[in-house]
């Protein structure tokens, strides 16, 4: 049995999760603008839910700065950490025999929600010192995070949060998956990206349980069809929020118009509002703004703040890239006890 | 003498060894494709199933099919005592110099059985490696995946990849016994005592197996060369 993606003359999965398995460009965001920061030696914190490229913006920097022993990469759930070590490990040999320190490094640190207070001021140290140059922070949450005071302060406006993809956008990143193949028609894709909540890494998955389906029944385009027999628990899971959604206003109305107690209602309303996860989400999208910092979207689209648009800036970038399709050279820094 | 030399086997046809039975399931293709896929297109994906139902015996499976150019790693996560140092685990491949310049390899597959009994600090530099493309896939088994402490970003990598192992049907319980006796003319087990035999044992393939050894033995032990109802009686009377 040949694999669907070899049917269709890719050498691998085109719909990959891994960020590194793709030098995807960023769609959505400026990465013009975190390089301007990161260079000018500011801290920055990206956050943002899971499935909405962080790894990926964390990959187009290490992709931007590595080759000169300036990068280090850590992810913090792994329990110790050490970060004079880190920094030893990021010095050369020749620099080490000279008695040279490292100098301008680039932190990159994933997962800090579980970082220390104690470690948070270890970092600054070294910051003050110049040894390292920039800190990159990604959580999915900044409310999450115990950050001492002097780094929020340093903090300062430098919040980055992942934003929503536009539909525009999602098609884009189809588009640079699988190109100009017509497998996969718009209003599907646009079906499918509904499905998965706007989400990308689920819109990714969809995709590829979509296509694989298809071809092996040997058709050549996406049809409702397809859609509504790969993905059936999660077309079901979708119309069961539909009616849920549905009797919860239709029960709040009823509440409403006849407020005195009606037992069927109100049971309604307590079941309901349990089931239902959307309103949750509201509310902690209107968080950060309720914070003390300015949080800047970097959305494309944005007319208010002139951040510019990515593609004239990206694309000298990745001509560098396709080049060398190794795993990267970059070096990573481990601390094993 | 054992008792399997009396029937004409040179081994224990009724053998529960995952390592040995790879090529004896039944009832298992779709699972086998979908595991296969996985492991190509490069995913993980969660197989989730009770025990004795052939999770092992599945990895086994894969381990087969992708094995040889060592680029195959099995854990079974129920054995380790220690912290698991997944690092160490993917550079074992190399030799003494490879460790030493800290080569990383690429592509990596790797299977891991019984993953309920990693601690969530053990898991956490996977996902690591697999955004990085140092492990191309992994499979998970488990036996239920709830259980499992992965922590939130795993999960959601991991999405809704999660299938269950199906249910035996008892027409495929038929088909293993005769698939491991090589035996179609109903010589040794009749095909309603293989019902009956899969009954007692709740349905479980592997208790199946180890059952019908047992009532082979009593049989044996009587001179026969058949099973027969009354060795059923074995069971009977622990109920």
């Amino acid at each position: 049995m040949t694999l669907w993606y070899k049917k269709l003359g890719f050498y691998s999965n085109p719909f990959s999760i891994k960020p590194a398995a793709f030098h995807d460009k960023l769609v959505a965001y400026d990465m013009s603008y975190i390089y301007k920061k990161i260079n000018d030696g500011e801290i920055l914190f990206i956050e943002g839910e899971y499935g909405t490229g962080k790894t990926t913006i964390l990959k187009n920097i290490i992709r931007r700065f590595r080759g000169k022993n300036r990068i280090i990469y850590y992810s913090f759930n792994t329990g110790d950490f050490n970060l004079k070590s880190l920094l030893e490990g990021a010095n050369s040999f020749l620099r080490k025999m000279a008695g040279l320190r490292v100098k301008n490094i680039v932190m990159l640190l994933d997962e800090v929600q579980s970082l220390k207070t104690q470690e948070a001021r270890q970092l600054l140290n070294y910051y003050r010192d110049g040894t390292i140059q920039s800190i990159v922070f990604v959580s999915h949450d900044y409310d999450n995070v115990k950050f001492p005071v002097e780094i929020e302060t340093f903090l300062n406006g430098n919040i980055l949060r992942t934003v929503d993809l536009s539909l525009n956008e999602a098609l884009d990143l189809v588009k640079s998956r699988i190109g100009d193949l017509d497998i996969l028609p718009k209003n599907m894709a646009a079906k499918l990206f509904k499905l998965a909540g706007k989400n990308p890494r689920r819109f990714f998955e969809y995709c590829e349980d979509t296509i694989k389906y298809a071809v092996e029944i040997g058709d050549d385009q996406v049809t409702d069809f397809h859609v509504n027999e790969a993905l059936k628990d999660v077309v079901k899971e979708q119309k069961k929020k539909k009616v849920i959604r549905k009797l919860a206003k239709a029960a709040k109305k009823t509440v409403a118009k006849k407020a005195p107690v009606k037992k069927p209602a109100v049971k309604k309303v307590t079941k309901n509002a349990k089931a239902k996860p959307k309103p949750k989400q509201t509310v902690e999208k209107t968080k950060p703004a309720s914070k003390k910092y300015k949080v800047n979207k970097l959305i494309e689209n944005t007319k208010k703040s002139g951040l510019g648009t990515i593609t004239a800036k990206e694309e000298p970038i990745s001509e560098e890239t396709e080049s060398d399709e190794d795993v990267p050279e970059y070096k990573v820094y481990f601390f094993d006890k | 003498m054992e008792w399997y030399e009396k029937f004409d086997f040179d081994e224990d046809p009724f053998s529960t060894d995952p390592r040995e039975n790879h090529d004896k399931l039944v009832g298992m293709e779709e699972i086998i494709e979908e595991i296969f896929y996985r492991i190509n297109s490069g995913s993980m994906l969660v197989v989730e199933g009770p025990e004795g139902s052939g999770k092992t015996t599945l990895l086994m499976v894969a381990a087969r099919k992708f094995g040889g150019k060592k680029k195959v790693v099995y854990i079974d996560c129920s054995v380790l005592n220690k912290k698991l140092n997944i690092t160490r685990v993917l550079q074992n491949r190399y030799g003494f110099f490879g460790r030493l310049f800290n080569k990383k390899p690429k592509n990596m597959i790797l299977l891991m059985d019984n993953v309920h009994e990693l601690s969530k600090l053990n898991t956490e530099r996977l996902k690591y490696y697999f955004d990085q493309n140092y492990i191309k896939s992994i499979i998970f088994t488990t036996e239920k995946y709830s259980k499992v402490k992965f922590s939130d970003s795993l999960k959601d990598r991991i999405g809704k990849r999660v299938i269950k192992i199906p249910k035996l049907s008892e027409y495929d319980a038929v088909e293993i016994i005769r698939k491991r006796i090589n035996d179609d003319n109903n010589e040794l087990f009749n095909e309603n005592i293989i019902k009956k035999i899969f009954k007692i044992s709740k349905y479980s393939p592997k208790d199946l197996l180890k059952n019908c050894a047992r009532v082979a033995q009593v049989a044996a032990n009587k001179e026969r060369n058949r099973v027969q109802m009354i060795d059923l009686k074995v069971f009977g009377k622990k109920k």
